[in-house]
């Protein structure tokens, strides 16, 4: 904001704090003028009022005045002076009049309300002077004449109490005076709290206009920032619009002078690529270096730039072929495979070549991270090898057998005999591998499930029984089926769950020295879930081995199984299976002792059947 | 909260235990931190056994793949329960995560 020229904002500022004030000053004489009229119009109702009851008292204190004379004439007449004097009092006292009395046309009271002011003790026979009969109003007083028969004239005068109504117009007044003050004081107070925002809601309108109408320079668009927040914030929106467009033309001059890697578009996108990119200069310094190169080669990206070729770029056959590319341009691209020096067992694939049309560059080096698909390769080498060998082994055998019947079959029944059991045993073995096969197979592809049905347990196992016996005797490895009594018929995939369990047996009978033990133990929990144990007392596997055993074409790096033929999928395809049905395989072992594996299958509910 | 930890092929495969919210979370940002620097990347996050997030966990999470994103690379994330992928879908971060059905496939993507 600081740069923002603000010269243009003073005239709008004038006019818009002229404008603002010419508006205050108007909603001021309003307000005054308003409060003018409403105390006249106070003074007038209430002027009117007080005439209005003025007038009404007047009458009726003249009706009394009538009323008292009358009763005066009479006794004044009768001489009865004391009923008069009575009557008087009585008069002022009910009536709500100030004084009332009867005078002679000489000025003597003959009666009053306030006894004191009477000054004639007894009436005369007669006394001169007239009065008139008609009443007559001189400022609170109320006056008529009276005229006694034979004695003379007299006169009743009643005094008006003072009206009241005075007061209330002084209330009124006062009202309309205090309620128009703090009025006033009120606009006062928010006028002052919203003159700065209304200046600066007024000013950033003006300029949001002006924007409208095609003005772009931020100097006439912005706003002086004395207007408040509001203005702030409008000259913050510019000053990030300037911002935005300085870096797009900034950009542009990049990518248009070729340094499109170093800080434009071109660096946002080499920092999507998972695959690492490095540019070295002529000497060998690193001149561009994306995200997954900073990560792959475990360098910060602000130490890389600048400096000389990290490993592994700065040695052996990657240092060769850069020095290669370096000088001869060549478009050729080697790649070298380097094996970093770290706890993952990294795999990096460096591509190197020469850099053409690249400025401040003079070679690329693209970095592929293979470790996993240099395992995997592996893997797969190691299970073609172990798939071929455990192929082989049964072939071998059934073609053995096979060439003994064609010699001597004919004449040797007990030969026969035992060339079609073990014929039959090992057409069993290589089925067993080629469903692994297909199993793991389908894994891969993702397309494994189960095909359920009831599986009646007791049946599965004297199978399984029978299956092995035999190679447990010729091994001499006592191999035992421990049961309940009853077993449960499950819902499950029959062939999926007896190959995990052959698995399991078979895996257990390879890795039991002669003279062992493997024990097959099943139990049944109340919800009919099944877990099987197969216990050996075989070669058991290092702790820091355990987590292998579950690997695909995995298997533990242990000097004692190295001349043990397998494919290294049996118990990863096992557990697959397990887990498939809800259930899982763990193992426990000690090494030399022996291990424990065991398979839990839950209980599964059945699904309705069709009537 | 546990975090077990396994090998599938080069990949680590972490695997909380249990809720990702308040330490927790942070707990598993800093072992994905030092998981990332170890392999370089390799890692994918099992969610198999966490029941649920709250928001740290969901920062924790981001966090993670903002560590990844520099690199070009997304957080990997296996066997999200419905809790889970009901959160991160409401909040509308489930696009910024790759998902896989297990820890082998999220590991195969390492290929």
């Amino acid at each position: 904001m600081g740069g923002i020229d603000l010269t243009r904002s003073a005239w709008a500022r004038r006019w818009l704090v002229r404008g603002e004030s010419l508006i205050a000053s108007t909603a001021f004489a309003c307000a005054a003028v308003l409060l003018c009229v409403t105390g006249a119009s106070a003074w007038w109702m209430t002027d009117t009022l007080e005439r209005d009851a003025e007038a009404t008292r007047r009458a009726e204190v003249s009706e009394i005045a009538g009323v008292v004379a009358s009763t005066s004439e009479l006794l004044l007449a009768a001489g009865e002076t004391s009923a008069l004097r009575r009557i008087v009092m009585e008069t002022a006292q009910t009536r709500g009049v100030r004084a009332c009395r009867v005078l002679l046309p000489d000025g003597r009271v003959v009666a009053d309300s306030e006894p004191a002011r009477i000054d004639t003790g007894e009436v005369p026979e007669t006394w001169s002077g007239n009065a008139s009969g008609d009443a007559e109003s001189v400022g609170l007083l109320v006056r008529r004449g009276i005229s006694v028969p034979g004695r003379g004239a007299a006169m009743c005068e009643l005094e008006i109490e003072p009206p009241g109504v005075h007061r209330a117009r002084s209330a009124v007044l006062l009202g309309s005076l205090v309620s128009g003050v703090v009025g006033l004081a009120m606009m006062l107070l928010v006028y002052r709290r919203f003159r700065s925002r209304l200046g600066a809601i007024g000013a950033v309108r003006e300029a949001l206009l002006e924007l409208a109408g095609g003005e772009d320079e931020t100097a006439v668009l912005a706003v002086h920032e004395s207007f408040g927040p509001e203005a702030v914030a409008w000259n913050t929106l510019l000053a990030e619009r300037d911002e935005g467009r300085r870096r797009d033309t900034d950009a542009r001059v990049e990518q248009a002078s070729g340094g499109a890697m170093v800080g434009g578009e071109g660096s946002a996108v080499c920092d999507l690529l998972t695959d690492g990119v490095v540019l070295l200069d002529t000497s060998g310094v690193v001149t561009y270096a994306n995200g997954a190169a900073a990560v792959l080669l475990g360098v910060a990206r602000d130490d890389l730039i600048g400096a000389p070729a990290p490993a592994p770029l700065d040695a052996g056959d990657v240092a060769e072929a850069i020095g290669e590319a370096t000088k001869s341009g060549s478009r050729r691209r080697d790649v070298v495979d380097v094996a970093m020096d770290d706890e993952g067992g990294t795999v990096l694939r460096l591509g190197v070549r020469a850099a053409r049309g690249v400025p401040d560059a003079a070679v690329l080096v693209s970095i592929e991270d293979v470790t996993q698909l240099k395992l995997a390769e592996d893997s797969r080498n190691a299970f073609v090898a172990q798939a071929t060998h455990e192929l082989r082994a049964p072939l071998t055998n059934i073609r053995l057998y096979i060439e003994q019947l064609i010699d001597e079959g004919e004449e040797d029944a007990a030969l026969r005999a035992r060339a079609i059991n073990v014929i039959s045993q090992e057409t069993a073995r290589l089925d067993r591998i080629v469903a692994d096969m297909l199993s793991v197979s389908e894994l891969e592809a993702g397309s494994i499930a189960l095909r359920e049905d009831d599986v009646r347990l007791d049946q599965m196992f004297d199978s399984l029984q029978l299956d092995y016996v035999a190679q447990a005797n010729d091994r001499n490895i006592t191999l035992r089926f421990e049961m309940p009594p009853k077993l449960p018929v499950i819902h499950a995939d029959r062939d999926k769950l007896c190959l995990a369990i052959h698995n399991l047996i078979s895996n257990a009978l390879k890795y039991t020295p002669s003279g062992g033990t493997v024990t097959v133990r099943v139990s049944v929990g109340t919800d009919d879930s099944v877990a099987i144990e197969v216990v050996d007392s075989g070669i058991g596997i290092a702790p820091e081995q355990i987590d292998k055993v579950f690997e695909r074409f995995g298997r533990a790096d242990d000097e004692r199984v190295r001349d043990i033929t397998g494919s290294g999928i049996g118990l990863s395809l096992a557990r697959e299976v397990a887990r498939l049905h809800g259930g899982d395989i763990t193992v426990e072992s000690v090494l030399n002792e022996g291990s424990t594996f065991t398979l839990t299958v839950p209980a599964r509910e059945r699904p309705a059947r069709a009537a | 909260m546990e975090i077990e930890e396994h090998k599938q092929g080069a990949v680590t495969v972490l695997r909380p235990r249990g809720p990702v919210i308040g330490d927790d979370a942070k707990g598993l940002a800093r072992r994905a931190h030092e998981v990332f620097t170890q392999t370089r990347g390799r890692f994918v996050l099992d969610a198999a056994e966490i029941p649920f997030v709250d928001s740290q966990g969901l920062e924790a999470l981001l966090e993670i793949t903002e560590l990844l994103a520099p690199s070009g690379q997304t957080l990997k994330l296996c066997q999200a329960g419905e809790t889970l992928r009901e959160a991160l879908n409401l909040t509308g971060l489930s696009d910024e995560f790759e998902h896989y059905e297990d820890a082998h496939h999220a590991a195969r993507s390492f290929l």
